[in-house]
């Protein structure tokens, strides 16, 4: 027998059953193909890499391409501003970061591998380098340093690595294939024109200053100093000696960037 | 039959101090205490007499007969269970006195278990004299203030009455002044775990009268400590809360006064949180205490000692976007993972033993004089991360947020925040990147050590955890004395001298990896490259290397006194009360550097320039007591006094000696006037007051990275000649809706803000010319950023049957604005900007935060439990709470925010720098039992 009362909590509940069927989702979204699949890294030398770029240009790293070397060069004086270096035995290349006190994290000799999806490279006045994207006036950004950690894998610190040794006369014309490399030079000095000068004269009057590199035979190269770095006021040292620095170019015209003053060893008597 | 109000509040003790051991008499004094709604008590309650030292107990049915009584005014507390419920004050002329039934209100915890202070007593014909209950003026500006006990809702939101600053309170403990010469601060909030000890206590609110000195602005409070003052009781309790705590438990122990005069009193306690609603912050603290006295015929000697240590980690204040990046308001910054652990770099430590010696002499009736004197201990460690020739290591720090990419890296702007919001861990500090950085960093550290140069080869540490720590050691010595000069005119004199000796440095606490770090200042590295004299903090010791416990950066001494002399003068007609104070003061302060610093080595080492600053302070006030309910109360401030913190004297005193009078440090002036309209009816308590205060020619020092182009550096900004104003209105209203039922209302309307436009001078950190930056600043009318300047309350309480009680409270806070930042407001910024456009806007206007509402209850039971069969007067008592803020649960509610002092003027562009805020915590509890036996 069913009573007024039980009639009633029916009717009351009636509504209350259609609200929560209501609730009770009837479509469901189809699922989306994931368009990100496994991603299949392939390892490329530096060489390799730098192959890829062409000769002129940017370009963007489409390719799932990991590239490793050790940091041959960092910010730890300020002569390199924002890059590190990265040399696998094979090549080398500058890598744009955009943070200070990058030589915290990449010491010299640390090995890293880069994860260069994602990437750009480019002809910086022939200079090839590595960096993030390019910004609407065509120029190379650095990697933001929120970022590195995508792009970056550190490795185990290792021995400083051990510059090439080359000749004066070798290198006084750009060298594509030693772009970028640490090399040592023997038997240089500084020419008698710029004996009495620091590296490199205040940054109010220049952001980089450039002395010249000679061999006995008058063999010539450019030595390209930042006004900012830790070592700019040092005078330079008059003697005879070794000389370790990365190679670099500008347009076509060679030159080499000193990583600190203990890198040269002029401790001998000058060229007659 | 007529009704009569009494007195309610511990005003009598403010008024009238404890007078020990008054000669005995032979008046009487009967009466009944009641429930407010007219019924007999159940149980006996505890009546004291502050000024007789004694102790009495009532009838259960609340009756009581208290004989041997002296002629003149006697003040008598009502404390109910354990607590303060009620006080009355009586004038006894030549016979004793019967008063009649007098209607207590049953007792209800606020938040600080503070007494109630209604006051409604019923009185019969039997009371023989209209005046024997006497009349008070400013009731209600002492700790049971209508105002103040209902404001308490807003005190977790930023609200400060009136504005004031911390250091315009006097606090005294145990008989002794307690604020620090060095900076005019008492850290007496360091013994808030003592809480049951801090209870006695007698307060001067504002510019009223105040028997122990001239007080600030917001008045004093004067913390007995001493078991002669501690309420005879064995007390333990036991609290669970999420609030700044877990766990506090607490014990009180307090025996009656043995029959041979001597008198004891101790405590324990301790409060602990794993960590709070806001993520790794930790806190543990704990206090002990032990007083005792003696009491001769004349005399009472006291000696009382507390210890404090607290340890507490820190959250710091961040900007929206970051909020937003993490997804909460409880974002902290200071913390990070490391092994699984939840890491703060952020943390302070303080402790501090205190010694008190107290000596109370009453020749006489009329006369009782006090001796203090307290020996001090205090030390503080506020703990970091410091950093050297590395990347800014803070997760909030600007260069490492989307939005700094945002203009020139659009792109990256987008990853980077993308990045951050899947992994909201890159929002700590990484740990890990610290350790890795320091383990790699081997370097060859090369000094001169007694003419030799050595090489030392290992891991130079770049980044560390370091303390900045102060030491203080503090004599202090008080004397007081009160005579009544007649029945109604009465005299407070007191000297005060305190001498501080402080300690300041840094230390190193963690090398994080690192084998030694470096005593070096890379700033000045990189504003006189070449000279290599210039980085070294200390000359004295060069290039040493430093391990864990070693001082660096800073080091240096502070000799400070402060000499206090003091007289007020009170008068106590029948309609009228007048007083009057003056007090003067002199406040010396030295610096001695232990370091040579290598950019001023002339000027760090040795004993600095000693620095002497008068202070005078008058008060006078007037109260028209226009009859039994009605009172009228007009005071006024005066006093001129230079900076009382040691901070705001000297420019840099990390490095140097360099008094802030040379940059125009002038006399303060303070000139404060109030009004109060107080209403004492059957049913209601008003309380309306109007104030103004002008604080002028105050010396402020800020110090802040300055990113102009000029500076690029740590800088020292001395603002002079600043003037603020403090103005409004307050009004505090309370009405018994029925016996059982209260209601409450408050509102505070007020504007705090600068009145004139400062003299600002810039001195670098690394200047060695101490060459000053003149800089016009143009802060007129923007508001000093002292919390809301609009509050509004209402609420009501519930006084249940079976001693159930239920408190109400909603709260709307409005006109909170930012504190500015002057620079902002000068005219390097307003360079080639209008400020009625939208980017000048962005820069001049101050911002207003948001209204809040607020909301919070306090559920509270008490009952008893009959120790035994045997023995049927006596009981456990038991006393539960469950007090819950923040109902609603509001987590968007902005309590406090700054604009940051570091501004990117290169740009004018306010965002590179946006303002930081501090949120309110969301709903929180305290559920606790109090166990009495």
């Amino acid at each position: 027998m069913v009573t007024m009362k039980t009639w009633k909590w029916m009717i009351c509940c009636v509504p209350m059953l259609w609200a929560d069927a209501a609730c009770i989702r009837k479509n469901y979204p189809v699922p989306q193909q994931s368009a990100d699949t496994a991603t299949l890294w392939h390892y490329q030398t530096i060489a390799e890499f730098k192959a890829n770029m062409g000769s002129s240009g940017s370009k963007s790293v489409n390719e799932a391409v990991i590239i490793s070397g050790s940091v041959t060069a960092n910010d730890r004086t300020g002569n390199f501003y924002k890059q590190i270096i990265i040399d696998d035995g094979t090549a080398a290349i500058p890598l744009l970061l955009d943070g200070y006190s990058l030589y915290t994290l990449f010491p010299e000799g640390r090995h890293i591998q880069i994860r260069c999806k994602g990437l750009t490279t480019q002809f910086s006045n022939k200079l090839p380098q590595l960096g993030y994207r390019l910004n609407s006036q065509g120029t190379l950004l650095p990697i933001p340093w929120q970022l590195i950690d995508m792009y970056i894998t550190k490795g185990v610190p290792g021995s400083s690595p051990q510059p090439l040794r080359v000749r004066l006369s070798e290198v006084r014309k750009a060298l594509p294939e030693l772009l970028n490399r640490l090399v040592l030079i023997d038997s240089a000095e500084f020419s008698d024109t710029t004996m009495l000068q620091s590296f490199a004269v205040s940054p109010d009057l220049s952001s980089a200053t450039n002395l010249t590199i000679r061999d006995c035979d008058s063999n010539t190269i450019l030595l390209r100093t930042s006004g900012y770095c830790s070592f700019a006021t040092a005078p330079v040292p008059k003697g005879k000696g070794s000389i370790t620095a990365v190679y670099s170019v500008y347009n076509n015209t060679p030159q080499l960037i000193l990583r600190d003053t203990s890198d040269i060893h002029f401790t001998d008597q000058r060229c007659p | 039959m007529y009704q009569k109000n009494l007195v309610l509040g511990m005003l009598a003790a403010l008024f009238t101090p404890p007078v020990l051991f008054a000669a005995p008499g032979t008046l009487m004094l009967s009466g009944q205490i009641r429930y407010r709604d007219g019924n007999l008590l159940t149980e006996s309650c505890t009546l004291r007499l502050p000024r007789l030292r004694r102790i009495e107990t009532t009838a259960s049915d609340g009756s009581f007969m208290l004989g041997d009584l002296p002629p003149g005014k006697i003040t008598v507390q009502v404390w109910l269970y354990e607590q303060f419920a009620d006080s009355f004050t009586v004038a006894l002329g030549d016979s004793s006195l019967q008063l009649g039934p007098l209607q207590l209100v049953p007792l209800s915890l606020s938040h600080a278990e503070t007494a109630t202070t209604l006051n409604e007593a019923g009185s019969t014909e039997q009371v023989t004299a209209d005046d024997a209950i006497l009349p008070q003026a400013g009731m209600l500006l002492n700790s049971n203030d209508l105002f103040i006990a209902n404001s308490f809702t807003f005190s977790g939101y930023g609200f400060r009455a009136r504005a004031y600053p911390g250091q315009q309170q006097e606090v005294y403990l145990g008989g002794v002044l307690l604020n620090s010469p060095v900076d005019n601060q008492a850290n007496f909030q360091l013994w808030s775990g003592l809480s049951e000890v801090m209870k006695a206590q007698r307060s001067g609110n504002r510019i009223e009268a105040n028997a122990d000195g001239p007080g600030g602005l917001s008045g004093s409070r004067n913390y007995l400590l001493h078991a002669p003052y501690q309420t005879p009781q064995r007390k333990f309790s036991y609290t669970l809360s999420n609030r700044g705590y877990d766990h506090r438990v607490q014990f009180f122990y307090c025996p009656e006064k043995t029959t041979s005069g001597m008198m004891y009193s101790c405590a324990i306690t301790r409060q602990w949180a794993i960590e709070s609603r806001v993520p790794a912050t930790a806190s543990d603290q704990y206090a002990l205490y032990a007083s005792a006295a003696k009491s001769f015929r004349k005399t009472m000697l006291a000696a009382s000692l507390v210890y404090q240590n607290s340890y507490r980690e820190l959250k710091s204040a961040a900007t929206d976007e970051v909020y937003t990046l993490a997804g909460t308001h409880y974002y902290n910054a200071n913390w990070g993972w490391q092994n699984g652990v939840k890491r703060n770099a952020r943390g302070a430590t303080a402790g501090t033993p205190l010694l008190a010696l107290h000596c109370e002499h009453t020749p006489s009736e009329n006369t009782q004089w006090s001796f203090a004197l307290a020996t001090q201990l205090y030390m503080q460690a506020n703990r970091g991360l410091d950093w050297q020739d590395a990347p800014d290591p803070r997760p909030d720090y600007y260069r490492n947020l989307p939005s700094f990419l945002s203009k020139d890296n659009p792109q990256g702007a987008v990853a980077a925040e993308q990045l951050l919001l899947a992994n909201p861990s890159r929002l700590q500090i990484d740990w890990m990147r610290l350790y890795e950085t320091n383990q790699l960093n081997y370097y060859t550290h090369q000094y001169a050590e007694e003419g030799l140069i050595k090489n030392i080869y290992g891991r130079r540490a770049l980044y560390v955890l370091a303390s900045d720590v102060e030491q203080q050691h503090t004599m202090h010595f008080r004397t007081h004395v009160r005579h009544d000069i007649t029945a109604n005119t009465q005299l407070h004199a007191s000297f005060s001298w305190n001498s501080t000796h402080a300690h300041r440095y840094k230390q190193l606490d963690d090398l994080l990896g690192g084998d030694y770090f470096l005593n070096h200042n890379t700033y000045a590295q990189q504003s006189y490259p070449g000279n290599a004299d210039a980085m070294r903090n200390d000359l004295n010791t060069p290039d040493k290397e430093l391990h864990k416990g070693d001082h660096y950066k800073y080091d240096y001494h502070i000799s400070a006194q402060h000499i206090q002399l003091f007289a007020q003068l009170e008068k106590d007609f029948r309609r009228w009360t007048l007083f009057t104070s003056v007090s003067g003061a002199v406040n010396s302060m030295q610096r001695t550097g232990t370091y040579r610093n290598g950019l001023f080595p002339g000027q760090s080492f040795g004993k600095g320039s000693t620095l002497l600053l008068p202070a005078v302070t008058l008060k006078n006030g007037l109260t028209w007591k226009i009859n039994g309910r009605h009172y009228l109360s007009a005071r006024i401030y005066l006093r001129q006094t230079g900076p009382e913190d040691f901070d705001q004297a000297f420019v840099a005193p990390a490095m140097r000696d360099q008094p802030a009078a040379a940059a125009g440090m002038l006399q303060s002036v303070i000139v404060s006037a109030e009004c109060a309209y107080i209403v004492h009816a059957p049913k209601w308590n008003i309380q309306f007051n109007a104030y103004q205060t002008e604080r002028r020619n105050i010396t402020q020092i800020l110090r802040y990275y300055n990113d102009e182009p000029e500076y690029q550096c740590f800088v020292n900004m001395v603002q002079t000649h600043l003037n603020i104003r403090h103005t409004g209105l307050e009004f505090a209203a309370s009405y018994d809706l029925s016996p059982r039922i209260t209601l409450n209302g408050i509102a505070a309307i007020g504007q705090s803000y600068f009145s004139n436009n400062p003299d600002v001078r810039i001195f670098s950190d690394n200047d060695t010319a101490l060459s000053e930056g003149l800089k016009k600043v143009s802060i007129r009318n923007y508001y000093a950023g002292a919390g809301p300047q609009t509050v509004i309350g209402a609420g009501c309480r519930i006084n249940a049957p079976h001693r159930w009680s239920l408190k109400l409270n909603a709260g709307y806070t409005d006109r909170n604005y930012v504190r500015i930042n002057a620079g902002r407001r000068s005219a390097a910024a307003a360079e080639n900007i209008d400020p009625s456009g939208i980017s000048g806007k962005a820069i001049f206007n101050q911002e207003r935060l948001p209204a809040a509402l607020l909301s919070d209850m306090l559920l509270s039971k008490s009952f008893r439990v009959r120790k035994s069969k045997t023995r049927p007067r006596e009981y456990f008592i038991f006393f539960c709470y469950l007090s819950v803020s923040n109902i609603l649960n509001r987590t968007d509610i902005k309590t406090s925010g700054y604009e940051q002092l570091r501004y990117n003027f290169t740009d004018n562009d306010p965002e590179t720098f946006p303002n930081k805020y501090i949120y309110a915590v969301g709903r929180t509890y305290a559920l606790g039992i109090n166990f009495k036996w």
